[in-house]
C-alpha cells in the first residue's frame, strides 16, 4: 500500500515538473509582454512568476526524490507493489465519472447562460444534474425550480444583478 | 464613536445579522459544507450592498458556521464542520442518554461567550497593533506574507511530502496571482489574448470554484458511491441545565476563550485546531477525566468555546496587517477589497468609525446566534434530511448566479467552474487548497513588498535578515512551516518508545 503510494507520487511530481519547466521555458516568455523599459529592470515583469515557477520546481524536485526514496524502502519492507484486480461494478464506474459529467454541465450551463439566457438554462441543465445524481421524484424537481425562482428574484430584483 | 454605533442598529442591518447567522447555522449544520462555504456563497450577494451590511451579513454566517457544525454533532454524531469534531466526541453521548437540550445549550453558550471573549480581544488588540504596523517598510509586509503563506502550508503538513505539496500548491496561487496587468510596467501577464484576463483573477470567483463547486464535485461522488442516506434528526427537547450549573465550569470556559483568541490569530490556524487544544486541556485539567467521551458538558464546553473564540482574534492579523490567517479571512479580505476597503493601519488611524462599527457588530451577532440558537434549533438541526440530490443542483444554480454577479459577465462562471475542476483535481492528489487560495489573495502583495524592498536595498536579498522585525517574522514563518513534521516525529518517537518499553 504504502509503496503503491509512494509510486503514485513519483508519478505525480515527474509530470507537475515537467509541466513546470514547460511553463518556464515556453509559456512565461510567451505570455509575459516585456517592453525595452521594463526588460531593462533588474525586477522585470517576469521576475517574480519566475521565482514562483523555480519554488514549484525545486519543490517537485524534492518530492520526486523523497518520494522515491519512500518507493525504496517501502519495497525492501512490502515488496514490489502488484495490481490487485477488483471487478468494478457500474456503480463503481459511474461514481468516477460523476464529477465529470457535472463539471462538463456547468461548462454547458455557463454556454447556455450567454446564449440562450438564464431562464431557459437554469430551466433545463440543473434539473439534468439532479437526474445524473439519480434522483427521480418530481417533488425534488419542483423544489429545485421553486429555489431557482427565489434565487432569480433575489439577484435580479433584490441584488439589482442585470440576469437576463 | 459610541454615537456612530446607532448605525447598526437599523433594520436593514439587524436583518442582515440574522440572515447570515441563519444562513451560516444552516450550512455549518449540513454535513459537508463548511465555513468557507457559507461565507463564499453569501459573498456573491453582496457586491450591491454597502460595506457595513455586507460586513456584517458575511460576519453573521462566520459565526452562525461555527457553531451550526455542532447541531448536527451532537444530535447524529456527524460534524457540519471540522470544529464540530471534538463536540460530536462529548455532544451524541450525551445526546443519547436524552440530553440533546442540554448538549445544544452547552454548545450554544460556549459558543456565545466565547464569541464574545474573543471581539473584546479583537476590540482591544487590533488598534494596539495598528499603531505598530504604522512603523514597518516593505521588507516586513513581505516576511508577513511569507508568514501567512508558509502557516497555511505547515497545517496541512504532517509528513515532508505533504510539506512539499503545500509549496507547490502556494507556487501555484503565486502564479495565479501574476495574471493581468503588472503593477509597475503595466504589461501583461499571462492574458492567453483573452480581454478579461486583462484585470486578473478575481479571488471571489476562485474560491467560488475551489471551495463551493469542488465540494459539490467530491460530494457527488460519495453520494453516487454510497448511495442518498436518509438522516433521521431527533427532536430536541428542553434542557435542564441551569446558566449556574454552566458557569460552575467558568475555568475551563476562560482558558478555552483564551486558547482560542491566541489559536486564532495565529495565521494558518484556525477553530478545528483551537477545539481540539482546548479539548485535550479541558481533559488533562478535569476533575473527572473519565466523563470525556462520554458525555463531559466540560468537553462540550471546551471545544464550543474555543471554536468561536477563534472568530473575532482571526480578524486581527486580517484588518490591521491585511494578512488572512485562514480561508474565511482570506475571503472576507477579497470582499473588503471589492468594497474598495483597504485593510491595514490606516482603517484605524483615519478617524473612521467603520472599522470599529465592524468590531462591534461582532458582539450582536454572538448575542442575535444566542436567540437564534435557542429559538430555532429543531428547525437547523433539519437541514441534515436535505437530501444532497437536492443539494447539489441548487448549490451549481447559486454558485453561477453568484459567479455572474461578480462582473456581470459569463467570463467569471468559467473561472469559477475551472478552478472547481483544479481544487478538485488538488483534493484527489492530496494537495491542500488552502495555500492556493492564502497566495492568490497575498499574491500581489506579495509580490509588491518583495520588489520594493529589493529597490530599497538596491538589489540585496538579505534586506530582510538585516531587519530585526522581518527577520524575526521570517524566522517564525520557517518555524510554522516545519513545526508540525518535527511535531509529529516527536510523539511517533515518543509512542515508538513506549512500545519498545512494553
Amino acid at each position: 500500500m504504502k509503496a503503491k503510494k509512494a509510486k503514485d507520487d513519483m508519478i505525480l511530481f515527474a509530470v507537475l515538473l515537467a509541466a513546470a519547466v514547460f511553463f518556464y521555458f515556453y509559456v512565461i516568455p510567451a505570455q509575459i509582454h516585456m517592453t525595452t523599459l521594463s526588460s531593462a529592470e533588474a525586477f522585470s515583469p517576469d521576475t517574480f512568476p519566475k521565482f514562483a515557477t523555480v519554488v514549484f520546481i525545486v519543490a517537485s524536485v524534492l518530492g520526486l526524490i523523497v518520494s522515491s526514496l519512500d518507493y525504496v524502502k517501502a519495497v525492501k519492507v512490502d515488496g514490489v507493489p502488484v495490481k490487485v484486480k477488483t471487478k468494478k461494478t457500474k456503480r463503481d464506474v459511474y461514481a468516477f465519472f460523476i464529477p465529470y459529467i457535472i463539471f462538463v454541465l456547468c461548462i454547458v450551463y455557463a454556454i447556455m447562460f450567454k446564449s440562450v439566457g438564464v431562464i431557459i438554462s437554469t430551466a433545463i441543465i440543473p434539473p439534468i444534474v439532479m437526474f445524473c445524481m439519480g434522483c427521480r421524484k418530481w417533488k425534488s424537481y419542483a423544489i429545485l425550480y421553486t429555489f431557482a425562482a427565489v434565487l432569480f428574484v433575489l439577484f435580479k430584483f433584490v441584488l439589482q444583478v442585470p440576469l437576463h | 464613536m459610541f454615537e456612530s454605533l446607532g448605525q447598526l442598529f437599523t433594520l436593514n442591518n439587524l436583518l442582515m445579522i440574522n440572515i447570515g447567522i441563519a444562513t451560516g447555522i444552516l450550512i455549518g449544520a449540513a454535513p459537508g459544507l463548511s465555513v468557507s462555504f457559507a461565507v463564499t456563497v453569501l459573498l456573491t450577494m453582496t457586491y450591491h450592498m454597502d460595506s457595513v451590511s455586507a460586513m456584517i451579513l458575511l460576519l453573521g454566517a462566520y459565526c452562525g458556521g461555527m457553531f451550526g457544525g455542532s447541531i448536527t454533532a451532537t444530535l447524529i454524531n456527524t460534524p457540519g464542520t471540522a470544529n464540530a469534531v471534538c463536540t460530536a466526541l462529548e455532544g451524541y453521548p450525551l445526546a443519547r442518554r436524552g440530553r440533546a437540550g442540554d448538549a445544544m445549550k452547552l454548545a450554544l453558550v460556549g459558543s456565545t461567550f466565547g464569541g464574545i471573549v474573543s471581539c473584546c480581544a479583537l476590540l482591544f488588540f487590533a488598534p494596539q497593533l495598528a499603531k505598530i504596523i504604522l512603523k514597518i517598510g516593505s521588507p516586513e509586509y513581505f516576511a508577513l506574507c511569507c508568514f501567512g503563506i508558509f502557516a497555511s502550508i505547515g497545517l496541512e503538513g504532517t509528513s515532508v511530502t505533504n510539506v512539499l505539496k503545500g509549496i507547490m500548491s502556494a507556487a501555484f496561487g503565486l502564479v495565479l496571482g501574476c495574471v493581468g496587468a503588472d503593477p509597475v510596467f503595466g504589461s501583461n501577464r499571462f492574458a492567453f489574448g483573452n480581454y478579461y484576463m486583462l484585470s486578473g483573477i478575481k479571488v471571489v470567483s476562485a474560491m467560488l470554484g475551489a471551495y463551493a463547486l469542488c465540494q459539490i464535485l467530491v460530494n457527488c461522488r460519495e453520494v453516487i458511491k454510497n448511495g442518498e442516506e436518509s438522516l433521521k434528526v431527533e427532536h430536541v427537547g428542553k434542557s435542564t441545565i441551569g446558566l449556574l450549573d454552566i458557569l460552575k465550569h467558568w475555568k475551563t470556559i476562560i482558558k478555552s476563550a483564551v486558547i482560542g483568541i491566541i489559536v486564532g490569530a495565529v495565521p494558518g490556524t484556525g477553530g478545528a485546531e483551537a477545539a481540539m487544544i482546548s479539548y485535550n486541556e479541558a481533559k488533562r485539567n478535569s476533575k473527572h477525566p473519565e466523563e470525556f467521551g462520554n458525555g463531559s458538558v466540560e468537553g462540550i464546553l471546551a471545544a464550543e468555546t474555543a471554536n468561536n473564540a477563534v472568530t473575532g482574534s482571526a480578524m486581527i492579523p486580517m484588518l490591521t496587517l491585511g494578512i488572512p490567517g485562514d480561508t474565511v479571512m482570506a475571503i472576507l479580505l477579497s470582499a473588503l477589497t471589492m468594497q474598495g476597503i483597504t485593510p491595514g493601519a490606516n482603517l484605524f488611524t483615519e478617524g473612521s468609525t467603520w472599522v470599529y462599527l465592524i468590531m462591534f457588530s461582532l458582539i450582536i451577532i454572538n448575542i442575535f446566534m444566542y436567540l437564534q440558537g435557542s429559538l430555532c434549533v429543531n428547525l437547523f438541526a433539519q437541514v441534515a434530511r436535505i437530501p444532497q440530490t437536492i443539494m447539489i443542483p441548487c448549490i451549481v444554480v447559486m454558485c453561477t448566479f453568484g459567479a455572474f454577479a461578480i462582473n456581470n459577465n459569463i467570463f467569471e462562471i468559467f473561472v469559477m467552474v475551472a478552478f472547481g475542476l483544479i481544487g478538485f483535481a488538488m483534493k484527489r492528489f492530496n494537495f491542500s487548497v488552502t495555500p492556493l487560495c492564502i497566495s492568490l489573495v497575498l499574491g500581489s502583495l506579495f509580490e509588491q513588498s518583495l520588489r520594493r524592498s529589493l529597490i530599497l536595498s538596491k538589489g540585496n536579498p538579505f534586506v530582510f535578515f538585516t531587519r530585526p522585525i522581518s527577520c524575526v517574522i521570517i524566522l517564525l514563518a520557517v518555524f510554522m512551516l516545519f513545526f508540525p513534521i518535527i511535531s509529529s516525529k516527536i510523539a511517533r518517537g515518543k509512542i515508538s518508545k513506549k512500545t519498545d518499553k512494553e
